[in-house]
């Protein structure tokens, strides 16, 4: 895991070192720089993520790694899905608008939390929508993302 | 005469009004486990956009010291903290509901939190206009000085792991890079999006960084049972009350001068006091029996560094954490900036906020003593209902800056990256302050660099002191990691 980690710090570094290098080299005409630019701060701090990249691929010292005993895999497919339910939902946001997705995504995340009856998800769900409208829409005159229905 | 007009100010129906709301929100927060201070704050904050600016700070401020009032309820009642700076209240507290003596640990706990924090609202309004004067000497090089030291203590603060608490840094002043650069007008990192050339918002990256994650990580917790005993009388007696109201002071006076620096959150003071009180004591065999000391000290210390982070807020412009990070977000989305020149552009908000300290301590007795038996009843309420609830507030919190849905996706990337962070147990303040300080560190590193080159760093006294005093913190905190008890994990704090 500590390779794992490694690897992406030195993506991360490596691209911030082609960025700052790009900034550092081509300098626009007719624009006034300062003494460093736009670039060479990106360099430092992309190259100082360079070492600590390096020392994590090669796991140098100890590792301070937490193993969880017996992780509850339910527990987490439950969080995957809770994930994969606000992905969905802000997908369907753009289509329905931010209420008739926010029911659709209360309902879905209750189920996956674990509330069995469809009467009491669909009353809590229908009570939470409502009481969100009245607060940010009709008191807090917010702007929410509109769609089809709404 | 300013603090008396700032009281004077609070003493107004509405900002009473929305101090009240603030420390019940607060209160709330610190009951309910799995929500955090840093977490609320930036989930309420875009909704704040819409009220007049001191109310909403002073309503955003009260949930800050709230929460920090509330989590010992739990602690005390049913051995679950609501918030990780009440850990230590639980070794103590839950001993004395077993032996029925609950309400003298809550009773402790409300009376020392109210000492600490009326101690620490005094100290903010006579130390803070000066810290303010003295910095109006600071030019770039000073500020560079002083983010420099603010980042290294926070690096070296939080967490085990120094390489983890520098990468999470080191991440934070890049992505504060992404979007156009101020001094020069030229795009980084937008790899040729129009929405990436406006940057990251530093609203939706909080909202993910602490409420979406916090969500996710809380998720995969189970259903809290409430304890059904017996509250027993209020007040200790005798020899008990003058226990438990010296370790209050004790608390105070350890958790206040060390709450000013970066990186000191109150979970970690909390736990210096309930060593320092076992270590001072005739029987520290004891602790962990349902000794009151072990109850007001911590709370007290959790309570004097909540307040003494105020003090590097108004007068520096310096968060030293996530939940003040988020607050110095509020100010700026109000189009206040601050710092020194807080107390002289807008001496009257600056007033109302600290007066409204004064006030929100007494409300927060008064909800804490009476209410007991209620806020240990809300934490009945199971995740299951307010995780999706949650979720959907912090949606319209990242839409409602820029009425993007870009700033929604950012949130929901920064939520995965905090989950994966918490479970991985790498720090999350260095990334966020490295977030937020990223703009002024760099802009001051430039300015100072075009005024003098890189020896104008070590020229100018205040800027040489300041990293050096980086320096030397950095290598007296990997010290005194080391010799932090195993059940002092900062990395494993959900509380910022």
């Amino acid at each position: 895991m500590a390779q794992l980690e490694g690897v992406l710090i030195l993506v991360v570094s490596l691209i911030g070192l082609a960025e700052g290098v790009r900034l550092t080299v081509f300098k626009e005409p007719y624009i006034l720089y300062d003494v460093i630019g736009p670039g060479y701060y990106i360099v430092i701090i992309s190259g100082l993520l360079f070492i600590p990249g390096i020392i994590r691929l090669l796991d140098f010292g100890k590792t301070n790694e937490h193993t969880e005993p017996g992780e509850n895999k339910g527990m987490k497919m439950r969080v995957v899905l809770l994930f994969g339910a606000l992905v969905l939902y802000i997908f369907l946001m753009t289509i329905f608008g931010y209420f008739p997705a926010t029911l659709f995504f209360l309902l879905i995340s209750f189920r996956i939390l674990g509330v069995k009856s469809l009467i009491t998800n669909l009353v809590g769900s229908t009570a939470v929508a409502g009481a969100y409208y009245v607060i940010f829409i009709k008191y807090c005159h917010m702007v929410l993302p509109r769609g089809m229905f709404y | 005469m300013d603090l008396i007009n700032g009281i004077m100010n609070v003493l107004s129906p509405m900002n009473l009004l929305f101090s009240f709301i603030g420390c019940v929100l607060g209160t709330l927060v610190g009951v309910l486990p799995g929500l955090g201070t840093a977490s609320t704050l930036s989930i309420l904050l875009p909704i704040t956009m819409y009220m007049d600016p001191t109310r909403s700070i002073i309503m955003l401020a009260g949930i800050y010291y709230g929460a920090a009032y509330g989590g010992s309820t739990t602690s005390i009642l049913v051995n679950i903290p609501g918030e990780t700076s009440s850990v230590c209240t639980c070794f103590d507290g839950f001993p004395m509901t077993k032996q029925g003596r609950a309400g003298q640990a809550l009773w402790i706990a409300a009376v020392g939190s109210f000492i600490a924090g009326t101690f620490g609202v005094i100290m903010l309004s006579i130390i803070g206009p000066g810290i303010a004067k003295y910095a109006l000497k600071f030019g770039p090089p000073e500020y560079f000085g002083l983010i420099f030291f603010s980042l290294t203590t926070l690096i070296s603060l939080s967490g085990t792991s120094l390489i983890k608490g520098m990468v999470a840094g080191l991440m934070g002043l890049l992505a504060a890079t992404v979007g156009v650069d101020n001094m020069t007008g030229i795009t980084r990192f937008v790899f040729g999006s129009i929405a990436m050339m406006r940057g990251f918002e530093i609203i939706p990256i909080v909202i993910g960084l602490f409420g979406i994650s916090e969500i996710l990580t809380s998720t995969e917790e189970g259903i809290r049972k409430i304890y059904e005993g017996k509250l027993g009388k209020m007040m200790p007696r005798g020899t008990e009350l003058k226990k438990g109201l010296l370790a209050s002071i004790r608390g105070t006076l350890l958790g206040f001068p060390l709450g000013v620096l970066p990186g000191m959150v109150p979970a970690l003071t909390s736990f210096l006091s309930y060593d320092l009180e076992k270590k001072i004591s005739k029987t520290p065999e004891k602790f962990g029996t349902g000794l009151i000391e072990g109850v007001a000290a911590p709370e007290s210390a959790n309570n004097a560094t909540a307040q003494a982070a105020y003090i590097p807020l108004l007068s520096l412009g310096i968060p030293t954490g996530p939940a003040m990070a988020v607050l110095l977000a509020a100010f700026i989305m109000y189009g206040l900036q601050p710092g020194p020149l807080l107390f002289q552009e807008n001496a009257d908000l600056a007033w109302t906020i600290i007066g409204s300290m004064y006030i929100g301590n007494v409300f927060l007795l008064i909800l804490n003593l009476p209410l007991v038996g209620f806020w240990a009843r809300i934490s009945l309420i199971p995740y299951k209902f307010l995780g999706p609830a949650i979720i959907c507030i912090c949606v319209i919190g990242a839409y409602s800056p820029r009425n993007t849905l870009f700033d929604v996706w950012v949130a929901i990337g920064a939520g995965i990256v905090g989950y994966l962070m918490r479970k991985k147990k790498w720090p999350l303040p260095p990334l966020i302050l490295g977030f937020i300080l990223g703009p002024k560190l760099e802009l001051s590193l430039r300015q100072s660099m075009s005024m003098g080159g890189i020896s104008i760093l070590f020229s100018r006294y205040i800027s040489l002191v300041l990293i050096l005093l980086a320096i030397f913190a950095a290598i007296v905190s990997l010290k005194f990691k080391r010799g932090l008890s195993s059940a002092i994990r900062p990395e494993d704090s959900d509380d910022y």
